[in-house]
């Protein structure tokens, strides 16, 4: 009874405190915004009403989590791709949903997935480590459990206790498997972490054998029978009573956490810090003793800051590059060998232009750039004074510019004239000058983006020293520019028009943005 | 002699009043003490000197020969007490660049070795990424940049605490040979290391900086008269004392 009590307790302390750091992460971000953000005041973190709207949402969210995600997940996984509907024969659904748990009890086990939650509660509250595991953990069993058995109640035509039995041969494999690595950690040490496998090839090696069986086998006509299936199960079951034993009784939670809960893993799955982290990360410093530069000041300052980044900088546009020559390449062999490609091509690049913004957008290196260039050089050249100067800064602006322009240019280059080289062979167009609007209108987009990108950078400076990203404007106008390029690529509207007004709108951005740089830049670049 | 004049400088967070109203005068060929307790407003200060954070009131200005003169960017060194340079250069890229850069500003320009030797650090070390310096050998590259720039004004934020205590001497040996032709500004928690160095002690308290006289005050008695100013019981004291 004390061991319920004790657990429950954990979990609701848990709740609380996740509840907690996300109402005052939400009013954090309202302070930052601009126009209404100074008048949020910082009392509003000790009201109670956001708390309680905040319960009431989570509640909300853990229903949408429990039930929605499961039924999206049998819908999309079972059903859809199989077009199973509630005739097919369930041995079929059993076999699919069987070696998906499969891949699930691997990837997906709660306990070995290091979250932002059990860093705060585990290493900064110190709670303790097993109530705190356990009782999210028969949670979040209970929820995966209630969420499948209905969703496949609802979406299948399984019979009710046949459903039982699979949802809960799915739990126990996933108790079994962590039993296992449990007991690992008490044999070996060895503590894994299951968003980063040591071997990523092995990963998804498994995965890609977990969905053949999954999804090949049936192709061939071999599908687990249904005596085989209750044979598993049974066997499962009993694993699985054992395998409860074990965790309920292991004493090394603490030990587990303190290997896995480490910063860096902690939040580098977030997307922003992840972003931050992979250019922040000294790996990307190439060190090479050749590297040098015979140029002076800002130029030579530059100049290192490009060479020694070259990997990040560079190595995505020269794969992008590639990419595309690729595809090109193989679209030019497919177009030679068949006739109807080419027509399909022909009236494809005249209208793709609305389309390729969203691409161009995709391949644009700047805003890991920018990234690098923060986490790199302006996060610690900042605090300089002389750096931060009008004229120095606008000189460095220049040069980087510059940079980030031609490191985009060349898989722009390639991409324009593949597309021109494409539009000709299959059969060209009755207007010359779409060669000329399409081979500018790419290029126009390459140059708005990288633009765009060191331009909101410089006006915008997202970050502050402890390289968090603390500007809401930024995210928004980041958002913004991600939503209009999406709504533009579907606009129906000939290259003749978009591009030209692509290009001139392009021009007109530049000569803006760079006004406004030159201007208030001096201002606004700084650390938040 | 230059002087650093600041006159009813204030500064707010929000509705939070950090500095209240700054009067003071610091001088040229001292060094001053700048104590505070925690969330006093050190660093809020320096910021503002600094033109990090802008100002909501008063102003403070470089005085030369009763001339009134805005700081600029070249009059002002900040040395942070957790150092930042770009890790991606080694530390004599990074002097060049500083050097190509002030050129027009730096009077009496060396060597890099020979700034290198200053601040004694090793010929290895020169010429590795900065990324792979030790905290105390950043923090000597920051200072550094500032002896070679040489500004009037150098503002120290607790630079000395992550030296070890060899380096630490030096540093303090440095700072008393450099206080001359400079308006040296130091802000520490360390009472002992302020009353060692500095030539001055200010108090920053409620938004406020006053000067701390020694007079004839033994140093126990000068501390304990600090610290009773830093709880706020200045005015007890000086009951006591008169």
């Amino acid at each position: 009874m004390t061991m319920i009590k004790k657990f429950l307790n954990s979990f609701l302390i848990s709740f609380k405190v996740k509840n907690a750091y996300v109402v005052n992460q939400f009013i954090y971000s309202l302070q930052r915004l601009p126009l209404i953000g100074k008048y949020i005041s910082s009392k509003l973190y000790g009201k109670k009403i956001f708390k309680i709207i905040n319960v009431i949402i989570s509640l909300i969210r853990m229903i949408v989590k429990v039930f929605g995600y499961k039924f999206l997940y049998i819908y999309i996984f079972v059903i859809f791709l199989f077009d199973i509907d509630s005739n097919s024969s369930s041995d079929l659904i059993i076999h699919v949903y069987l070696f998906l748990s499969l891949i699930g009890c691997f990837s997906n086990t709660e306990i070995f997935n290091p979250t932002r939650d059990k860093y705060y509660m585990i290493v900064l509250m110190k709670m303790d480590a097993r109530s705190h595991t356990l009782s999210n953990f028969i949670f979040f069993l209970f929820s995966t459990w209630l969420g499948q058995v209905v969703a496949l109640l609802l979406l299948t035509g399984l019979k009710w206790y046949d459903v039982f039995l699979l949802v809960s041969t799915m739990v126990g494999l996933k108790l079994m498997v962590i039993a296992f690595y449990l007991y690992r950690i008490k044999k070996t040490k060895k503590v894994i972490n299951e968003n980063k496998p040591k071997s990523w090839v092995v990963y998804f090696g498994l995965i890609i054998i977990g969905l053949f069986l999954a999804y090949g086998l049936p192709y061939f006509d071999i599908v687990i029978s249904k005596p085989i299936f209750y044979v598993i199960s049974g066997v499962v079951l009993v694993g699985s009573i054992i395998a409860v034993n074990y965790i309920f009784r292991f004493k090394g939670f603490a030990y587990l956490y303190k290997r896995l809960l480490k910063r860096d893993d902690i939040f580098v799955n977030e997307k922003q810090k992840g972003e931050v982290m992979q250019t922040t990360s000294n790996k990307q410093i190439v060190i090479d003793k050749g590297i040098g530069s015979d140029k002076n000041g800002f130029a030579y300052f530059h100049d290192l800051f490009v060479k020694r980044h070259r990997k990040i900088l560079k190595d995505n546009a020269k794969w992008t590059t590639i990419v595309i020559l690729v595809l090109a390449i193989g679209m030019a062999i497919l177009m030679l060998l068949l006739k109807d490609v080419s027509l399909v091509v022909n009236r494809f690049i005249l209208m793709l232009l609305p389309y390729l913004l969203f691409v161009m957008y995709f391949i644009n290196t700047g805003k890991t750039i920018t990234n690098a260039m923060f986490m790199n050089c302006d996060h610690s050249m900042l605090q300089y004074r002389f750096f931060r100067q009008s004229k120095t800064l606008l000189m460095l602006f220049k040069e980087r510019l510059k940079t980030v322009i031609i490191i985009n240019l060349v898989p722009t280059v390639v991409l324009a004239i593949s597309l021109c080289v494409l539009l000709f062979i299959s059969g060209g167009t009755d207007n010359i000058i779409n060669y000329v609007i399409v081979f500018m209108a790419v290029l126009a987009m390459s140059i708005f983006f990288s633009i765009h990108n060191l331009v909101i950078y410089y006006l915008l400076q997202p970050y502050n020293i402890g390289m968090e990203m603390k500007s809401t404007t930024y995210t928004i106008v980041s958002l913004l520019t991600y939503w209009g390029c999406y709504y533009i690529s579907r606009i129906e509207v000939s290259t003749m028009i978009f591009g030209s007004i692509m290009i001139l709108f392009a021009v007109i951005y530049a000569v803006v943005s760079l006004f406004l740089v030159y201007h208030m830049a001096p201002k606004t670049f700084k650390l938040r | 002699m230059k002087k650093l004049v600041i006159e009813g400088l204030k500064k707010n967070f929000g509705k939070k009043e950090v500095l209240k109203d700054i009067n003071f005068t610091f001088e040229e060929g001292k060094i001053y003490g700048l104590l505070g307790r925690n969330g006093a407003g050190k660093t809020t200060l320096f910021n503002c000197l600094n033109e990090d954070l802008d100002i909501d009131g008063g102003k403070f200005y470089l005085l030369d020969n009763k001339k009134e003169k805005k700081i600029e960017s070249q009059d002002i060194g900040y040395v942070l007490s957790t150092p930042v340079v770009p890790e991606f250069l080694t530390g004599r890229e990074f002097l060049k660049f500083f050097i190509d850069i002030n050129k027009d500003n730096i009077k009496d320009l060396k060597e890099i070795d020979e700034y290198f030797d200053l601040v004694k650090i090793d010929m290895d070390d020169r010429d590795k990424l900065m990324r792979d310096y030790s905290h105390g050998m950043k923090n000597k590259l920051q200072m550094l940049v500032y002896i070679i720039a040489s500004p009037e004004i150098l503002l120290l934020d607790e630079p000395l605490t992550s030296f070890d205590v060899v380096v630490a001497e030096e540093m303090k040996e440095l700072l008393r040979k450099i206080k001359e032709k400079h308006i040296l500004i130091f802000s520490t928690h360390i009472m002992e290391l302020a009353l060692d160095l500095c030539d001055e002690i200010v108090v920053l308290n409620k938004g406020v900086l006053e000067h701390v006289s020694k007079d004839n005050l033994s140093n126990k008695d000068f501390k304990k008269k600090i610290i009773d100013i830093l709880k706020g019981e200045e005015n007890d004291y000086d009951k006591e004392v008169s």
